[in-house]
């Protein structure tokens, strides 16, 4: 007998450029497709189902995926959290809802598994998503993100926000924009149109994100094992010969650009913020930068470059006429904090409030 | 069996290249390059008296190939008259004569009056642009026949030599690395005849590794020198082999990338660096790797898009 198996057709999205809030990973005909490649945290099952709960009640016939791809939870606890969202969610959401699971060569469903068609279809994407030449990322913390935004706004006078913007800006969904609104308190001013603006400098904010931002900003360090390290200066000029969209000089050099009379000599390192709303990071571009960089976990060894991540949907860089993109001033802010250039930092700080508007 | 020894002596460039210059007769000085270990240690430690590099031989090319057998002979003349001595070994314990095959006439090496620890070789350019062969001209002097050599890519160092305040001339170092790498398009088994600190190595480590340690010594005088090489390594190509310079610029570093995917022969190359031209300040074998590395990036990668066929019109 001879089987005719049709392969299901998924695209993977454009993750980043969307207009609405929530994009999922692959999408094909009337599915949705949320992946999690190697997942670890069963929170993250609850953000995913919630993700694709919330579209899937905006649009009734689209289907949902949840795939994970070779988690680290057991296949028990996954059925224990599929039983949580049975009770959580309704039931005209719950019917269209479904996870996936590929582990060890074979696929598992909850609370069916696939039909071979969509095995197929799910097989193209585990080869995507495992054959990525990029680096996998951890989540991205939004509620970071959401804040310097919000600080960004300030810094650079551009007015109130609404929440549905933030949301888009950022990439996440309603609920995170507001929890990070409300730790704000009284920093924040509610106009009557239900835009927000900082009312001053949210320095007890700022200080928990310094004090986070270990983890919750991914940081890449590297240095250099020629023993004749490139100058930044050489660095700067490579860089700026690849045309690069996003990546964007931050650190001693940006805070300099936004504010040239700062009180700092010399430039021991390059700091670069590399935009990444995906999960995946793209940095090949170091080696083509310098191929005697290697990656360096020691903090006591100095690093000549490092990387900052940020997972937001809009970069907010800034080029210039010599075409280097400029990191915005609150990620060249950060910088300065982690390298312990406390009192540039606050001069930079200062120096910002105190910009006219378009200076 | 033959008996092999360490051949690589602790020798200041500027002090050799002297002596050359002071025993070649004026008028020959025009016809004289300077090419190897020494024409790179004379160009990077030029200012630095004590910089030593290792070798055993100052090679001299005699260019142009018109004026070579006749510059050959008036240059062997006058160093045996400046009492400068035919080098004897295993193969050959005397000048060759009438009798002698091309093929087993020897080469002009004459070490310097009172000296053993370097000697002078005597080398010209191949005749055409398809001549790679090694091949042998007979120099009859009045002390006997010796034989002129010539081979692959010698062509490449008499490119746009430059001048020295002695009057004679040496080669581009990065026409000398362009040309060791186009000579050993893969590593080769053959070894080198004497040992290097004690080490039998091969011949292509060896030429590889003084690419690496050009790369090396370009570097630390200007960060970003290798990015310039691309542009008069295509010149030089396409003035040495105007039918077939795509070609070779397409696999101008397969030899190299194999020597630095192989931590053997990396190992033997850093050897010969660390004895050789870097022996005043030896890199560790992974600063090496990285300086061959950044030679890829900045320059070979570029002249192999340019021969790249489907790249081309």
């Amino acid at each position: 007998m001879c089987v005719t198996v049709t392969i299901m057709k998924f695209k993977k999205t454009e993750q980043g450029r969307a207009s609405n809030s929530y994009r999922p990973d692959w999408a094909g005909e009337g599915v949705w497709i949320e992946v999690k490649t190697r997942l670890q945290a069963i929170r993250a099952v609850r953000d995913g189902f919630f993700q694709l709960a919330n579209a899937m009640a905006d649009k009734p016939a689209l289907q949902g995926y949840l795939f994970l791809i070779e988690p680290t939870i057991t296949e028990e606890r996954l059925r224990d959290e599929w039983e949580k969202a049975k009770k959580t969610f309704r039931p005209e959401i719950i019917k269209r809802l479904k996870l996936f699971i590929f582990k060890e060569g074979r696929f598992i469903g909850i609370p069916t598994d696939p039909e071979p068609a969509l095995c197929k279809g799910l097989n193209l994407i585990c080869e995507d998503e495992l054959s990525h030449g990029g680096i996998l990322l951890p989540n991205p913390d939004f509620n970071s993100e959401i804040l310097k935004i919000i600080i960004y706004q300030w810094i650079m006078k551009l007015g109130p926000m609404t929440s549905s913007w933030l949301a888009e800006t950022v990439g996440c969904n309603y609920r995170t924009v507001a929890t990070t609104i409300e730790s704000l308190g009284n920093a924040i001013v509610r106009l009557s149109d239900r835009r927000v603006e900082l009312r001053y400098f949210p320095k007890d904010d700022w200080t928990r994100l310094l004090a986070k931002s270990n983890k919750s900003r991914i940081t890449m360090r590297y240095a250099d094992r020629s023993g004749q390290p490139r100058s930044i200066d050489s660095l700067l000029q490579r860089l700026k010969r690849m045309r690069l969209h996003e990546v964007a000089v931050g650190g001693i050099l940006g805070a300099r650009h936004f504010y040239p009379k700062i009180d700092l000599m010399g430039t021991p390192r390059l700091d670069l913020v590399v935009h990444c709303p995906c999960k995946y990071a793209d940095i090949d571009f170091v080696e083509q930068l310098d191929p005697a960089l290697k990656r360096e976990d020691d903090p006591d060894i100095p690093a000549t470059l490092v990387l900052h991540f940020i997972r937001r949907r809009e970069k907010f860089f800034e080029t210039d006429s010599g075409e280097v993109p400029w990191a915005d001033p609150v990620e060249c802010l950060l910088d300065l904090h982690e390298v312990r250039l406390e009192p540039q930092a606050l001069e930079f700080l200062n120096a910002l409030k105190h910009k006219e508007k378009n200076q | 069996m033959n008996k092999v020894e360490d051949v690589m002596k602790p020798v200041s460039p500027r002090a050799v290249l002297e002596e050359i210059a002071k025993a070649i007769p004026e008028d020959c000085k025009k016809n004289i390059i300077i090419i190897g270990s020494l024409a790179v240690g004379y160009y990077f430690f030029v200012d630095n008296r004590s910089m030593v590099v290792r070798t055993k031989d100052a090679d001299c090319l005699l260019s142009p190939r018109v004026e070579a057998i006749h510059a050959g002979i008036v240059v062997t003349e006058r160093l045996f008259q400046e009492d400068w001595k035919f080098r004897s070994d295993e193969k050959w314990s005397k000048p060759g004569d009438e009798h002698t095959p091309d093929g087993k006439l020897p080469a002009v090496r004459l070490n310097p009056p009172s000296k053993s620890d370097w000697f002078i070789e005597l080398l010209t350019v191949p005749e055409s642009s398809s001549d790679r062969k090694k091949k042998w001209i007979r120099l009859e002097t009045s002390h006997g026949h010796f034989g002129l050599c010539s081979f692959g890519f010698l062509s490449l160092t008499n490119y746009e030599p430059l001048s020295t305040e002695l009057g004679i001339f040496i080669a581009r170092p990065e026409l000398m690395a362009l040309a060791n790498m186009l000579e050993h398009k893969e590593i080769a088994s053959e070894k080198m005849s004497g040992l290097i600190q004690g080490r039998a190595i091969k011949r292509s480590n060896k030429d590889l590794g003084r690419v690496l340690a050009i790369s090396y010594l370009s570097i630390r005088k200007n960060e970003d020198a290798l990015l310039n090489w691309t542009d008069i390594w295509q010149k030089a190509l396409q003035d040495r082999f105007p039918e077939d310079w795509h070609n070779l610029a397409h696999r101008t570093g397969a030899g190299l990338r194999e020597l630095l995917d192989s931590a053997q022969d990396l190992n033997e190359a850093h050897h010969t660096c660390a004895y050789g031209l870097l022996a005043s300040r030896p890199p560790t074998m992974e600063q090496l790797k990285m300086a061959g590395l950044r030679l890829l990036q900045d320059a070979v990668e570029p002249l192999e898009k340019l021969g790249n066929p489907k790249l081309r019109n």
